[in-house]
């Protein structure tokens, strides 16, 4: 749920029957924005839904995306912005207004190709169909008056005394205040500014090769004959680095072929950091929808067996889909909750991936929505959620078994706190050097930190998705 | 002594059960086919006639061969699997499944509906065979027994009786 500025119980918002609004990129991020808030839906779902339901051109669709995310990105400081133009209670405004405006202000502040009379002109429109005359001259007088006096806003300013900081963050890198703070106590004034800034940016399009079906080198060639520039990863052995060049995903044959995969960089490494033997019995805790399921597979050459267990039953259906697509034949999809595991499965496996339930927020930046989505208490309740996680792939590990423990975030309680709990609950498991399976790596610094046996993948500082790797060895 | 004296009289094997670590190895691709896997081959189905079976897999009588005898009692007969790979596979269907290294219980396993398996004979000669419905399902449970898996480690739940 969206939650900024929709916290005043006293409102009630009467949902007025929303009339239909023409099919145009503004209406439809709109309609989506909207979703997020009402329904409480996930942006990237709802645009997808949204989008399949018209039939737009690839740069109406484009625009659409842009709108939406654009417009969640920097809520934060759209609200601050218009916050400073609106004397009533912002909350109080009709969702709908409140939408037409921060996508109004969005493309007034950090679009430059459309004219802002003809944004306004949009913004009232949208406002007519979905309310009254006055509402539209509310909407209006707020955007024209923002306009004409863009010049005079005073920002926060950048300091690294904590108050003055803090409140900067919150409104120029467009944060939730408790993600400020709490960033902010982790790594310091500095780094906090540039993890949050990191947020912002828009990452990396990588893919994985699936060397099921193809090689590095003939896919990238492959990709290069089509006008797409291509690079190796950094860290991850199967992964490329995709600049689209105006190809859309769905002109790169590849994908449907299940030669290639869209994934995450850090998301390659957690599989990369447990490389089962080929043959080896391997248990998948939190499998669903597959990544690292399908890249486990490619690492063991499709031979052995890997039981790969999801507690909800639509993604243990996707988790198929994508075995088949991607030929990872020795995938067993099995519907289970890893927090009470079949009793069959104690110490029956050479290997275990827990990459287990977590805040997500070493991922900001490619879900622009998550950051709004979520609290402080998460943070605790997915903790100990994963704790229970953890130790059922202790019991699974046959003496002598490897686990490897991931997720995609920077805190403490569920990272490093967590792994120095499961050693002090675990005295048969021991970390275990990972350098070996980082064959890439150069720096030393990195080296040593590798052969540490855990890994806090920064976007600050490492440039990729916010992910905890460790590798664990059950004694034999 | 002679062929006919040194014969074996084909015997029972004792069932192994869930736990055996046996059950949980990769079984091994027999080279051989020689009097050894006959008689390996005529025992396993008379385990399996003696214990009222459908299917056997040489890992249940702890033997970590690929060797595998079904019968589900239909036109097929007795089937003889050696090294045999399941190399196409359609549909998925529910139904209840059990094991004789799990004696007493049952569940539910979601398989694929018809399945092509490629396997060689005794004699190590090359083939396939496909099979809908309970065949595909023998075949199918009785090649993850090669690969160390049970059907408790994937059926969907357990159920009575």
């Amino acid at each position: 749920m969206i939650k900024k500025n929709n916290s005043n119980p006293k409102v009630k918002q009467k949902q007025k029957q929303q009339k239909p609004l023409p099919s145009t990129a503004r209406n439809v991020a709109l309609s989506v924005l909207l979703a997020t808030e009402q329904q409480e839906a996930y942006a990237n779902l709802a645009l997808n839904r949204f989008l399949s339901q018209v039939e737009f051109a690839p740069c109406d669709k484009n625009l659409t995306t842009q709108l939406v995310y654009g417009t969640l990105r920097y809520l934060g400081t759209i609200d601050f912005l218009l916050s400073g133009f609106i004397k009533k209670d912002f909350s109080a405004v009709e969702d709908y207004l409140r939408w037409i405006l921060r996508m109004a202000v969005y493309q007034m502040f950090y679009l430059d190709k459309v004219p802002v009379h003809a944004i306004i002109n949009e913004a009232c429109e949208q406002a007519k169909v979905l309310g009254h005359q006055g509402q539209v001259n509310f909407v209006n007088g707020v955007l024209r008056n923002l306009d004409r006096n863009k010049d005079k806003i005073t920002y926060p300013t950048w300091s690294e005394q904590a108050a003055i900081g803090k409140k900067y963050l919150q409104i120029m890198t467009s944060h939730p205040g408790w993600l400020v703070d709490y960033a902010w106590d982790l790594f310091g004034g500095e780094q906090c500014k540039a993890f949050l800034e990191s947020n912002n940016q828009t990452p990396r399009f990588t893919c994985r090769v699936n060397t099921l079906k193809t090689s590095k080198a003939d896919l990238m060639k492959q990709l290069q004959s089509l006008g797409i520039s291509v690079e190796p990863c950094d860290y991850a052995s199967d992964g490329i680095v995709l600049v689209t060049g105006g190809h859309g995903l769905e002109d790169i044959p590849a994908i449907p072929e299940g030669a290639l995969q869209p994934q995450g960089e850090s998301s390659m490494l957690a599989a990369q950091a447990l490389s089962p033997a080929p043959g080896s019995m391997v248990l998948d805790l939190c499998a669903a929808p597959g990544g690292k399921t399908t890249h486990l597979a490619q690492l063991m050459k499709n031979e052995g067996t890997i039981i790969a267990q999801d507690v909800h039953e639509h993604k243990v259906k996707i988790l198929e889909r994508n075995c088949k697509r991607l030929g990872a034949e020795i995938v067993r999809p099995v519907l289970g909750d890893s927090c009470h595991l079949r009793e069959t499965y104690y110490e029956q496996f050479d290997y275990c991936l827990a990459d287990v339930p977590c805040t997500g927020l070493g991922i900001l930046s490619h879900r622009p929505d998550i950051r709004w989505r979520k609290d402080i208490g998460n943070i605790q309740e997915l903790a100990a959620l994963a704790e229970k996680i953890l130790d059922q792939g202790a019991r699974a590990l046959a003496p002598g078994g490897v686990m490897v423990f991931s997720t995609c975030t920077i805190t403490r309680e569920e990272n490093i706190d967590q792994l120095e709990k499961f050693l002090a609950r675990h005295g048969d498991f021991q970390l275990e050097s990972m350098v070996d399976f980082f064959s890439q790596v150069t720096d030393d610094k990195l080296k040593n930190q590798l052969a540490k046996g855990w890994w806090q993948i920064l976007p600050h500082v490492e440039g990729l998705d916010g992910f905890f790797i460790a590798r664990l060895r059950k004694k034999g | 002594m002679c062929g006919l004296f040194a014969r074996r009289k084909k015997q029972v094997y004792q069932i192994v059960c869930i736990g055996d670590p046996i059950l949980r190895e990769k079984a091994v691709e027999v080279k051989r086919f020689n009097e050894n896997l006959h008689q390996l081959l005529d025992d396993m189905a008379e385990t399996l006639y003696a214990a009222d079976g459908v299917g056997l897999a040489a890992p249940q009588v702890g033997i970590s061969k690929q060797v595998v005898v079904v019968d589900i009692g239909d036109e097929h007969g007795l089937i003889e699997l050696i090294n045999p790979k399941i190399i196409a596979s359609e549909g998925v269907e529910e139904d209840v499944e059990g094991c004789l290294s799990v004696p007493g219980k049952s569940g539910i396993v979601k398989r694929a509906k018809k399945v092509t398996v490629a396997a060689q004979d005794r004699n190590g000669k090359s083939f396939t065979i496909k099979g809908e419905d309970l065949l595909a399902r023998a075949f199918q449970h009785e090649i993850d027994h090669l690969k160390g898996v049970l059907y408790v480690d994937i059926m969907e739940r357990e159920v009575e009786g």
